[in-house]
C-alpha cells in the first residue's frame, strides 16, 4: 500500500442542498468513466491491482465518508460508507500500517481500520460490520472496516 | 405446606375453589381460533402503524432540522452582508447554534432514530477545526488560515455560515424515502381501520377497538424502544428496534387481552 497522488477526481454533480455530489475517478490524468458519490477527494491509496479512494460529501457538520475500491482501470470493486446523522465528522490522520491495512480518523474519538482482503469475503446484507457503516445490498466484500471508537 | 381454611384474596378474585388447602382455579376456555387470528392481525397492524409512525416522526424532525438550520444560516449571512456583524462572529454563531440545533433534534427523534444518531460519541466540531477544514478545501491543503488575506479569511467564514445551513444531502434523500414510506404505512393502516369499522355490526365498538389498537401500536412502540434504550444503553439501534417492535406487538395484544376499549 502507498499513497496514490495519481488518483484525482473530476466534479460531475456539485454539492447542493438536496443533491448528493458526484465525482468521476481519474487515474494518471485519464478519466475512467467511473462516477461515484462524494464531492471532496480526501485521499487515495494504491493497493495490489487497484486503488482505494476516499471521498467526503462536503458537509462537515454531518459528514459521510465513502470508500471505493477500484481496479487498475477504475472499475468499481467494492464500496462502503461511514456516517451518522446529526453528527459532525472529519477525515484525518491516514496511516498505512501494514501491507493490507491502514487506519484513519473520521467519526468518533478513536481510529477506524480498513483491512483489505486477499479474496472476496462473505458478508450479510443489511448487517453492518461496524457501527455507522453502510454498504450497498450484496453478499461479498473486498475490504473490512472496524473501529475502536464505538460506544461500549 | 400450610393448610389454610379460607381462600386467599387472589383465589377469591379468580373464583377459585378451595379444596384441601389448595386453590383450584376454574378451567377457562382459551381464545378460539378466530379470536387468536384477530389478535394476531391486530398485532400485525399495530406493527405497521408503529413502523409508519417512527418513519413519519423522524422525517418530520429532519424537516424541522433542515428548516431551522437554513433559517439560521440565512439570517447570519444577511447580518454579515449588511455589516451588522463580522463574518467571523457570524461563523462562530452559526457553529454554536448549529450544534445546539443538532442536540435538540437528536432529542426529538424517536428512540430508534436517537439510537442511530448516538452509535458514536457525538461531538460538534469546533470553529478552529472548521476553519482548518474549509481553508484546506477552498485554498488547498498547503495553505494555513493565518497566511490568508482578510478577504480570503472572510470567504472561509462565509463558507462556514453557508455550510451550517446545509443538511447532508444523502441523509435528506433517505429521509424523503422514509417520509413517503411512513405516510404510506399510516394511510394503509387507516384504510384497513376504515374498512373494519364500515363492515362491523357494532360500528362504535369497532371504532373504539381500532383507535385503541392504533394508539397501542404507536405508544407501545415508542415506549418499548425507550425501555430498550435504557436497558441496552445509548447508541444500540438493533436493540432499540427490537424493543420498539416488541413494545408495539405487546401493547396491541394487551388491548385485546384486557379489552381496553
Amino acid at each position: 500500500m502507498r499513497l496514490a497522488p495519481e488518483v484525482t477526481t473530476l466534479p460531475r454533480v456539485p454539492l447542493a442542498d438536496n443533491v448528493v455530489p458526484r465525482s468521476e475517478i481519474v487515474l494518471s490524468g485519464v478519466p475512467t468513466g467511473t462516477e461515484v458519490e462524494g464531492g471532496t477527494l480526501e485521499a487515495a491509496v494504491a493497493v495490489d491491482g487497484g486503488f482505494l479512494v476516499f471521498l467526503t460529501e462536503g458537509v462537515p457538520e454531518e459528514e459521510r465518508l465513502s470508500i471505493y475500491l477500484v481496479d487498475g482501470s477504475g472499475s468499481l470493486l467494492d464500496r462502503a460508507d461511514i456516517g451518522q446523522w446529526y453528527t459532525a465528522a472529519a477525515f484525518s490522520d491516514l496511516e498505512i500500517d501494514g501491507p493490507r491495512s491502514l487506519r484513519f480518523r473520521f467519526l468518533g474519538d478513536g481510529h477506524w481500520r480498513l483491512r483489505l482482503l486477499e479474496h472476496s469475503g462473505l458478508r450479510l446484507p443489511l448487517l453492518p460490520e461496524a457501527p455507522c457503516v453502510s454498504r450497498p445490498f450484496g453478499f461479498t466484500r473486498r475490504f473490512v472496516l472496524s473501529t475502536d471508537s464505538a460506544r461500549p | 405446606m400450610a393448610n389454610y381454611q379460607t381462600p386467599g384474596t387472589l383465589c377469591q378474585m379468580y373464583s377459585g375453589r378451595y379444596v384441601s388447602g389448595v386453590c383450584q382455579l376454574p378451567v377457562r376456555p382459551g381464545p378460539s381460533g378466530p379470536a387468536k387470528l384477530e389478535a394476531a392481525l391486530d398485532a400485525l397492524r399495530a406493527e405497521v402503524v408503529n413502523a409508519g409512525a417512527h418513519l413519519a416522526l423522524d422525517a418530520e424532525t429532519r424537516k424541522a432540522y433542515i428548516r431551522l438550520t437554513a433559517e439560521m444560516s440565512a439570517e447570519l449571512k444577511q447580518a454579515a452582508q449588511s455589516g451588522r456583524m463580522s463574518w467571523e462572529a457570524a461563523a462562530n454563531e452559526a457553529q454554536v447554534v448549529r450544534n445546539a440545533i443538532m442536540e435538540q433534534m437528536r432529542a426529538r427523534t424517536t428512540p430508534v432514530g436517537r439510537a442511530l444518531a448516538e452509535q458514536m460519541k457525538a461531538e460538534g466540531k469546533s470553529l478552529t477545526e472548521l476553519v482548518a477544514d474549509k481553508t484546506a478545501k477552498l485554498f488547498g491543503k498547503g495553505r494555513q488560515f493565518d497566511s490568508l488575506s482578510a478577504a480570503e479569511r472572510d470567504s472561509v467564514f462565509a463558507e462556514i455560515v453557508a455550510s451550517a445551513g446545509r443538511g447532508r444531502p444523502s441523509v435528506n434523500a433517505s429521509v424523503r424515502v422514509m417520509s413517503r414510506a411512513g405516510r404510506g404505512l399510516l394511510i394503509f393502516s387507516l384504510a384497513v381501520s376504515v374498512y373494519t369499522i364500515a363492515t362491523a355490526k357494532d360500528k362504535v365498538d369497532a371504532a373504539k377497538h381500532e383507535g385503541a389498537v392504533t394508539l397501542a401500536g404507536i405508544g407501545g412502540g415508542i415506549a418499548g424502544g425507550a425501555a430498550a434504550g435504557l436497558v441496552c444503553g445509548p447508541g444500540a439501534p438493533v436493540c432499540v428496534t427490537i424493543g420498539a417492535f416488541v413494545g408495539g406487538a405487546m401493547a396491541a395484544l394487551g388491548v385485546d387481552y384486557f379489552h381496553l376499549w
